[in-house]
């Protein structure tokens, strides 16, 4: 009896189909000093109304996995390989025009520097309306119908609306200002209402609270989230802060110089780290009232143009074995739906 | 906004009175005495003097310094020394004759150079792209006097399509005549009805107008490519792309605006170089305006006419650039 | 997220990338290689060695070195190109080939001069306005803003005016409005390079002025300098080359690229050489500094 709750509760795989699955992704840039291998084998799924982190170190690619899922990394000097699967369509695969009524409309991004990706020449007014018009052209019509107002105030009025439901106040000025001239919280804000217009299925937020003050980036977090379980989005969390992961994420997934080393359930992940390097990045955070040298993780993330062979880790792993140097680690699948991609756990 | 205008415009100010100073020192401290060329030829002493204090070059420096900025204000540039008329009087019958090239070149240059850039962005790498930017390397590589030379050649004594120089062919000047109106034979042979002269002078503006685009039109295309691409690179036009923009309305609407603003200030550069290039084109084709004025005036020394045609010259590319920091402004409003 | 210590240090890697940076804006070899792949870059190059070379060694590889320096030959007036006179002789009989590859010691060396000299004066003028914020910095910074609020080729024109007709005054004439720009670009680049985290260190370090303007400004400047030399070199020769087309560069018998053009102009209908093959020489010159200096520039703007 108890182990079926407990299965029930954690396998929420062989119940709900996932919203978007990454399969095997590869991606390389051409250099000039050689290919550098930035992902390599990303496997993940992301399930309706979770919120999924994945966490990394800088340079770990996890802001490339993030832009890949929307196809936005420029086609120049890159090859990619792999799927990534959004129902039944491949988001790699499908042609621009397809693509372009999925981005913004069913898979919406929050981006990292929200004042640098507002385009400076347009005040914050025309960008919203912009969008308004294209998604929402049916409540434009219903509105007009309504209280006999022209498309100008049907626009406006939920310009005002949906910045209102992020926590915006005296919008009527701030559609006239221009990116410029608001401070990043509110811009970060604004952008995010600019990505809920639509209500997207999923949401990819890219580090979309590391460049805001600590109090700044609460309020942000809460709002997202419970935006989020309102219109039933699920969220792509990407940070390199575990414990913005820890405070609201369902899910972890732990990337490593461009793979995933270890996915788990939030709690399983903080009470039981399994991969060497999630680990070293537990230890790594430090305890209230505990007088101990702070440890990190040593070393730096290796050279993607000459990745090390066999497990990208193992230069700066402790339990290096032998194998970790010749082969690279599959993902095994333990209990609890506990993924880890380390030899340690072989049997 | 209206800050920034009356700031602009006190800056304006402020060049125009340091252009009028640097040019004023710089005549007097010209080589040659001004009396005796106003004399010209072999002048007796006495006439020389006379001159001299008709000219009011006989008192100190900075009395000539406070007349002559006064003069300024009246549009009084003196007397040319080699034409022996008010230096504002032969301007004012040059300028628009001059202008009706400098106009058209300006504008055919910004249109197409702005369009050649913004298509070889939208194709970039494609061979579209690479033609554009062999025409536009060529375009700024080629001297302009040369150019002139060659399209004499090749659409006067090769084609003949082209007439060689000149406004108007001299026998219409008898049969159907340019009539003074503005000053732009364009514009008084349309309003007087006169369509034959029309034609011709239309026919005669084009390789003078051709010689002087050219250049232009390869500098403004290059720097909108090169602008565009940047601009096409930044977080707020991927951000745009990920809300599910178009890839033509991101490129035309959103990614243009922003790559403008460096565009318009090569424009206001264009100005500058095509009425210097109006020296050349005007010699070779025989154009009788502001550059074959004060390419004249440098041979012979004039240096009323040198002072006049310099204050003039400055003062159109100031106000022209002032005006293109007004547009960049408008269209950016990070500009400060 | 600076403050959180559950955020895994970045800190050191930023610091990292600043010098992954500073490696970065030097010139590699391997980008040089790159550039010679490029089919119109490794043209333009070939050019621009064959008319140095030609340059250099007039005296050995013109035909008739002595008219390529002026002395007439009378006889052998206006005569079309032939197997005796490859390009043709002009007015005064003498032949184009020896006078264009004369010619172009003049117009080369003279860009080059102009060049060099704007970008002596100018790139230590920019790096102080650009790291001195004092009132030596704001005196620059006006001179600078004063000389590039006016047509720059009017002040050449009024300065060789002013100080007369010549080659060498030209060069000066036109060194005079040139070099603000490269004190603008040096000061732009040394105002962002400033912000950065070793030039920070290196203050706090209490190194002085001229070590940090020469240890960590100088080097990273460099590049786009050079750049901008390059692709300045081509503008220079046409510069010269519109001063003596109207008589206030080089004067005759001596003659750079320019000068040869306007002696052809009167007879551009019927002996069209004259004209043209000087003409086409500096062309085809300035065409090929600008592919290059573009093809470098883009290479070193691709990587870092």
């Amino acid at each position: 009896m108890e182990n079926s709750v407990i299965n029930k509760k954690s396998e929420p795989a062989s119940s709900v189909e996932p919203v978007l699955q990454v399969k095997d992704l590869n991606l390389a840039f051409n250099t000039p000093r050689g290919q550098a291998k930035i992902l390599e084998g990303v496997n993940f799924d992301l399930f309706p109304r979770e919120i999924l982190a994945l966490v990394g170190e800088t340079g770990s690619g996890k802001s490339v996995t993030a832009k890949s899922i929307l196809n936005l990394i420029p086609e120049r000097s890159r090859e990619t390989r792999g799927q990534v699967l959004f129902g039944v369509k491949d988001l790699l695969t499908i042609s621009g025009k397809e693509l372009g009524t999925i981005r913004g409309n069913r898979i919406s991004m929050v981006f990292q520097n929200p004042q640098s990706s507002i385009n400076p020449v347009f005040t914050l007014g025309e960008q919203i309306s912009r969008l308004i018009r294209l998604y929402l052209s049916a409540k434009i019509n219903d509105l007009k119908f309504k209280t006999q107002c022209s498309q100008k105030q049907a626009v406006e009025s939920i310009a005002r609306e949906k910045l209102n439901e992020v926590g915006l106040t005296d919008i009527k000025r701030m559609l006239k200002l221009y990116a410029s001239e608001v401070s990043g919280g509110m811009a970060q804000r604004y952008r995010i209402a600019l990505a809920l217009i639509s209500s997207p299925e999923i949401l990819i937020a890219d580090e979309a609270t590391s460049a805001l003050d600590v109090t700044v980036q609460a309020h942000i977090l809460k709002l997202m989230k419970d935006l989020c379980k309102n219109k039933r989005t699920a969220i792509l969390f990407i940070t390199h802060d575990l414990g913005i992961a820890a405070q609201i994420c369902d899910r972890v997934a732990v990337m490593y110089a461009g793979r995933i080393v270890e996915v788990a359930e939030t709690k399983k992940i903080f009470k039981n780290p399994l991969h060497p390097y999630t680990r070293g990045l537990l230890k790594a955070v430090p305890k209230l009232g505990k007088n101990k040298p702070l440890s990190f993780v040593p070393g730096i993330i290796p050279d993607l143009v000459s990745p090390p062979r066999g497990c990208r880790f193992h230069s700066r792993c402790d339990q290096a074995m032998d194998i970790c140097h010749k082969q690279k680690p599959e993902s095994l699948k333990l209990e609890d739906n506990h993924n880890v991609s380390c030899f340690l756990y072989k049997e | 906004m209206l800050l920034f205008l009356c700031k602009r415009f006190v800056g304006l100010i402020a060049l125009l009175i340091a252009l009028s100073t640097l040019v004023f020192f710089f005549t007097r401290s010209l080589p040659g005495d001004a009396a005796a060329l106003y004399i010209g030829g072999n002048a007796k002493p006495e006439q020389i003097e006379r001159a001299r204090t008709e000219l009011g070059l006989d008192k100190p420096l900075i009395v000539q310094y406070k007349r002559y900025m006064e003069r300024l204000l009246h549009a009084d540039m003196g007397i040319s020394l080699r034409t022996h008329r008010p230096v504002f009087k032969d301007l004012m019958e040059k300028i628009p004759m001059s202008f009706e090239l400098v106009l058209w070149a300006l504008f055919i240059a910004t249109f197409f150079g702005v369009s050649f850039g913004v298509i070889a962005a939208y194709f970039q790498g494609s061979l579209i792209d690479d033609t554009i930017k062999g025409f536009t390397s060529a375009a700024v590589s080629i001297p302009i006097f040369f150019l002139a030379l060659l399209l004499q050649l090749l659409f006067f004594n090769y084609l003949g399509w082209f007439p060689l120089q000149g406004r108007i062919d001299s026998f219409l000047e008898f049969t159907d005549p340019l009539q003074n109106i503005t000053g732009f034979s364009m514009v008084d042979t349309l309003i007087s009805g006169n369509f034959k002269a029309f034609f011709n002078v239309s026919w005669h503006m084009v390789l003078p107008v051709t010689a002087l685009f050219v250049g232009p039109l390869g500098i403004i295309a290059r720097l909108t490519r090169s602008s565009l691409l940047d601009v096409m690179d930044q977080d707020y036009i991927m951000a745009a792309r990920a809300s599910g923009i178009s890839e033509r309305v991101l490129f035309f609407y959103y990614g243009l605006r922003n790559a403008l603003s460096p565009v318009l200030t090569v424009i206001g550069l264009s100005v500058a170089l095509i009425l210097l290039s109006t020296f050349y084109v005007e010699m070779i084709f025989n154009w009788p305006g502001i550059g074959y004025y004060s390419l004249a005036a440098i041979m012979s020394l004039d240096y009323t006419a040198l002072m006049g045609v310099t204050l003039m010259i400055g003062t159109v590319y100031v106000i022209a650039n002032t005006i293109m920091d007004i547009l960049r402004r408008i269209i950016d409003p990070r500009i400060k | 997220m600076k403050d959180n210590p559950m955020a895994v240090q970045t800190d050191s890697y930023d610091i990292m990338a600043q010098k992954v940076i500073q490696e970065h804006r030097k010139v590699k070899w391997f980008q040089l290689r790159r550039l010679l792949k490029r089919r119109a870059a490794f043209l333009s190059l070939i050019i621009l060695v064959l008319a140095l070379a030609a340059a250099v060694f007039a005296p050995w590889i013109a035909p008739y070195p002595e008219q390529g320096q002026g002395a007439v030959n009378l006889e052998h007036r206006l005569q079309p190109p032939s197997s005796n006179y490859v390009l043709g002789t002009d007015v005064y009989g003498r032949d184009m080939l020896s006078r264009v590859i004369w010619g172009g010691r003049i117009s080369l060396f003279g860009g080059a001069c102009i060049v060099f000299f704007a970008a002596f004066i100018g790139v230590p003028l920019g790096l102080w306005a650009g790291y001195n914020e004092g009132i030596s910095g704001a005196v620059i910074s006006r001179i600078v803003e004063l000389f590039l609020s006016f047509p720059s080729t009017l002040i050449a024109m009024a300065i060789s005016i002013l100080i007369g007709a010549g080659w060498f005054t030209a060069i000066i004439a036109l060194i005079i409005p040139w070099w603000p720009w490269y004190t603008r670009l040096v000061q732009g680049e040394v105002l962002s390079i400033k912000q950065m985290l070793y030039v920070e260190a290196a203050q706090m370090l209490g190194y002085g002025k001229l070590y940090i303007i020469f240890r960590h400004l100088l080097p990273n400047i460099m590049t786009p300098v050079m750049v901008m030399i390059l692709l300045d070199l081509g503008p220079a020769i046409i510069a010269i080359g519109l001063l003596s087309f109207i008589g206030l560069g080089t004067q005759p018998p001596m003659a750079d690229w320019g000068l040869m053009v306007w002696e052809g102009a009167p007879n551009i209908l019927s002996e069209w050489w004259i004209s043209i093959v000087p003409g086409c020489a500096m062309f085809m010159v300035v065409i090929a500094f600008n592919i290059f200096g573009d093809a470098l520039k883009d290479i070193l703007d691709s990587n870092g």
